[in-house]
């Protein structure tokens, strides 16, 4: 297995080079630069600008010089916060990211599975009904909606909530842990619904089939209990799905998450991804591009290893 | 126990579980305040910025958000009073010579960094040659060039240390211009003139501008700053007015989505919120209804405009360029558009602008009813051809972001009654503003923000000689030569006619259709005292107080 989890990570490294290639050039392709805008920058000075960033180098050096940089750990500096260097602001935001999105899921996977089990137990029943109309729902409905819809209820009809910002683990000490958490419930809650959705709905249907099968019966028969057959026998089988969903999903969700982001005002780094290439922040975009495309490859590889772990008709080559 | 059964338990464990949490988030609401602050930081307030600064170094700043933060900590020759006017800031006196090209200052003997260390006339000298250097990249650098030599500097030409500015003792200064400058004191009050901390500087390179490091000559001190977080400012205790200064903490927020924002305000967590668009304009009547003289829309030296692409045929031809501006229905985009107390616009320059006529010029047709445009606007597409048989068609391009493509398709449809069917291009700004460098467009939607409170900043865009920002490729001798005697008079009235007379020729060439003056859609608090609408949109903490017995929540 470790042999097959070097393997995987090597043949990770080509489609890294790939994507960080396609990115350079694609954001290259687009019209106007980092430093174009309605302001009177006069020619002398827009190339004083491209001149201490680089910029006046043919493309295909620029590519070179960049992933030289990239190899020794270097992201280059932001052209549009220029007080901060892309390994700076990534540093920063990426706690916050994995923070709420790691809450998030664990909101998600808990609620989630407790919820497609009950729909699958009760199936075509008034609970499963229930169930998966809240589901589709929460597929459906933006998080756009949703959050600006809880804000309103939560902090500014009551005032139970903060209806932004962000304390973080340096803020705990300052204002408390009671803070802290007080300002994580929307934004994750918010996070999690749409993915509450996904995954009761996933598990509905894998419990569904895991529980007419052949072991299950078995069990039966033997005279298990039906909470053992659940959780010992079905639960083990039924989540197999869940995991491949999993993988990608986690990446999506710890990179963080623009709306969110925006809504609630949280300094974390899924923002980066659309400002940074609204501002034409050419080394943001691509610092943020191969942390998103590292942890895609990552979890991809985590999922199939617990895959491995979980189902024994599994084999990794 | 059957399967029924079990789901049913979990069913139970699930309610259980879901409220355990909600209850463990519930604690502690009851003792809830909006903004939980320790109590050693004084009298806080909490101010919404719209956007992240990118930077605190006020030689690479180039946004008002930026301004808002640097203008706080750092005090030119001249600053902003309450009501953003000029007034003597790191000088105590100023002198001009009689030929209005040599300017001395006189620095406060008592003024220091943060950290101790004197602000001399050296550092000033210094810092205007660290912004002009090449090496720095400057954005915003050419604003000064009125300096002597300063456009030569920064386009490499000449050596920094050959800037018209000298130290003539410790706190003598002397500044020489590259012509009379009128509007010198407005231009000093600019970011791009501040000093920055020169020793500093020569220690730590650009790492100066990080919270511990950043020292400054104002109000204020930047302590800690949690990008797209919060920007924590401290009263400066060294600053020579800080026994005036009220508030002792300023919390700089970037809230750049306008309806989080206008939430955050509602609750509380903000005090105020300044910026161009700082509440959704469908809440407006809601505004009014639920929190009564929170909303304080000020007029801001702000023009927006379309632009004629001169190159391109039919628009070299003055008389479609005319038609196409008399057509649109100011008054219609303003109040039933737009609808936040913009002014419809007939003239590029804004009122209230300081160093100009009373009321500055308009085009001649500012004072017809639209229906009386429509029938000049359809006479002189006439006489250039364009009819029923012969319909003009155009291509616009503009910008896509805030409520922009609103007003786009309303322009649109005031072009049909003409006869004229318009084609509506968005791009996002970073393109439109390219294709506009690049003169790719017929029809353009732009707009000017004003630098520093004098018309030259607006009238400039007109003039042949300003490069890739006239869009137009606007080029009319008579306009230019007017322009360049007007900025070459000391007499601020002579110039202003002569302006004044520039600007009326070139409303009549219409290169430029200037549509409206913009708002800063800004909402503060009953409890913040002290805060004065401005053309300028410019605010500084300095000059506010809190009154908490006013504070209230909506």
């Amino acid at each position: 297995m470790v042999l097959y989890a070097l393997k995987r990570l090597l043949s990770a490294i080509p489609t890294l080079l790939i994507i960080i290639a396609v990115a350079f050039f694609m954001m290259r392709l687009a019209p106007g630069g980092p430093f174009t805008s309605e302001r009177n920058v006069p020619p002398a000075i827009e190339a004083n600008l491209n001149a201490k960033y680089n910029l006046d180098d043919p493309l295909p050096i620029q590519f070179f010089k960049y992933l030289g940089n990239v190899l020794q750990g270097d992201f280059g500096p932001s052209f549009v916060n220029r007080d901060f260097s892309v390994t700076e602001l990534v540093l920063q935001g990426l706690p916050v990211s994995i923070t709420v999105g790691l809450s998030a899921l664990m909101l998600a996977i808990s609620v989630g599975s407790i919820l497609g089990v009950l729909a699958a137990l009760r199936q075509n029943k008034a609970t499963d009904y229930t169930v998966m109309t809240i589901a589709m729902a929460g597929i459906t409905i933006p998080n756009f909606v949703t959050a600006p819809v809880m804000t309103l209820i939560f902090a500014v009809w009551n005032d139970w909530l903060p209806t932004s910002g962000w304390i973080g683990w340096s803020g705990i000490e300052e204002q408390g842990l009671d803070a802290f958490f007080r300002s994580l419930i929307l934004p994750v809650i918010t996070l999690a619904l749409p993915q509450i959705a996904i995954i009761s709905r996933l598990m509905r249907g894998s419990m569904i089939e895991v529980l007419r099968s052949n072991f299950i019966r078995t069990a039966r028969a033997k005279g298990l209990s039906p909470i053992k057959i659940v959780t010992r026998h079905a639960l083990r089988a039924a989540s197999l799905p869940l995991i491949s969903y999993l993988g990608p999903a986690t990446a999506a969700l710890l990179s963080g998450s623009l709306v969110i982001e925006k809504i609630f005002t949280l300094p974390g780094i899924g923002q980066y991804f659309v400002t940074g290439a609204l501002n034409r922040d050419y080394t943001l975009v691509m610092g943020v591009v191969i942390i998103y495309a590292t942890l895609i490859v990552v979890l991809n590889l985590l999922a199939d290893l617990v895959l491995a772990a979980l189902d024994p008709k599994v084999r990794l080559t | 126990m059957n399967l029924t059964g079990i789901a049913r338990k979990a069913g139970a464990g699930a309610v259980l579980a879901a409220t355990i949490f909600l209850a463990s988030c519930g604690g502690g609401s009851e003792e809830a305040s909006s903004t939980p602050n320790s109590p050693d930081e004084g009298v806080v307030m909490n101010r919404g910025n719209g956007y992240e600064p990118n930077t605190l170094d006020p030689h690479q700043a180039n946004g008002t958000w930026e301004n808002n933060i640097i203008g706080d900590m750092m005090i030119g020759l001249y600053t902003e009073d309450a009501d953003a006017k000029p007034i003597l800031g790191s000088a105590v006196s100023h002198e001009i010579s009689e030929d209005g090209l040599t300017h001395t200052f006189k620095i406060r003997e008592d003024m220091v960094w943060s950290d101790g260390e004197p602000v001399t006339a050296e550092v000033f000298v210094k810092s205007w040659q660290r912004i002009l250097d090449p090496a720095t990249a400057a954005p915003y650098a050419s604003l000064l060039y009125p300096f002597k030599n300063a456009r030569a500097i920064s386009n490499g030409e000449l050596p920094p240390s050959e800037l018209g500015a000298r130290a003539i003792d410790e706190k003598t200064l002397e500044l020489q211009v590259e012509q009379p400058t009128p509007f010198l004191a407005t231009l000093l009050t600019h970011y791009t003139a501040f000093p920055v901390p020169i020793h500093k500087i020569e220690e730590l390179g650009n790492a100066w501008v990080r919270p511990g490091s950043y020292v400054s000559n104002g109000p204020y001190v930047v302590e800690e700053w949690r990008p797209n977080s919060q920007i924590k400012l401290v009263k400066n205790e060294r600053f020579y007015d800080a026994d005036n200064v009220a508030i002792d903490t300023v919390y700089y927020k970037p809230i750049g989505d306008v309806s989080a924002a206008f939430r955050a305000f509602r609750a509380g967590e903000i005090d105020s919120n300044s910026c161009s668009q700082c509440y959704p304009i469908q809440q407006v009547n809601l505004i009014d209804e639920i929190m009564p003289g929170v909303k304080r829309n000020e007029v801001i030296l702000s023009t927006t405009y379309l632009t004629f692409n001169s190159n391109v045929p039919p628009f070299d031809d003055a008389r479609v360029r005319r038609a196409l501006g008399l057509a649109i229905d100011r008054d219609i985009l303003t109040e039933q558009v737009l609808r936040a107390g913009e002014v419809p616009a007939y003239g590029l320059t804004p009122p209230g602008i300081d160093n100009y006529i009373a009321s500055p010029p308009q085009m001649a047709e500012a004072g017809l009813t639209q229906e009386e445009r429509l029938t000049i606007a359809r006479n002189l597409l006439a006489e250039a051809g364009f009819d029923e048989n012969n319909p003009l068609t155009i291509n616009v391009k503009y910008r896509l972001a805030g409520d922009r493509r609103q007003i786009m398709v309303a322009m649109q449809d005031m072009w049909k009654r003409i006869g004229v069917t318009a084609k509506l291009e968005g791009k996002e700004p970073k393109v439109a503003y390219a294709d506009y460098r690049a003169r790719n467009f017929d029809v353009a939607d732009a707009g000017w923000v004003a630098d520093y409170n004098d018309p030259d900043n607006f009238l400039f865009l007109a003039k042949g000689d300003t490069g890739p920002i006239n869009y137009a490729d606007y080029a009319n001798p008579e306009f230019d030569r007017l322009m360049n005697e007007a900025n070459n008079m000391q007499d601020l009235d002579a110039r202003a006619e002569l302006m004044a007379l520039a600007e009326a020729i070139m409303l009549e060439d219409m290169p430029i259709a200037p549509i409206y003056f913009s708002v800063n859609r800004n909402l503060v608090g009953l409890h913040v005292k002290g805060w004065n609408n401005n053309v300028l949109g410019i605010q500084r903490t300095r000059w506010l107080s809190i009154d908490e017995g006013a504070r209230k929540k909506y």
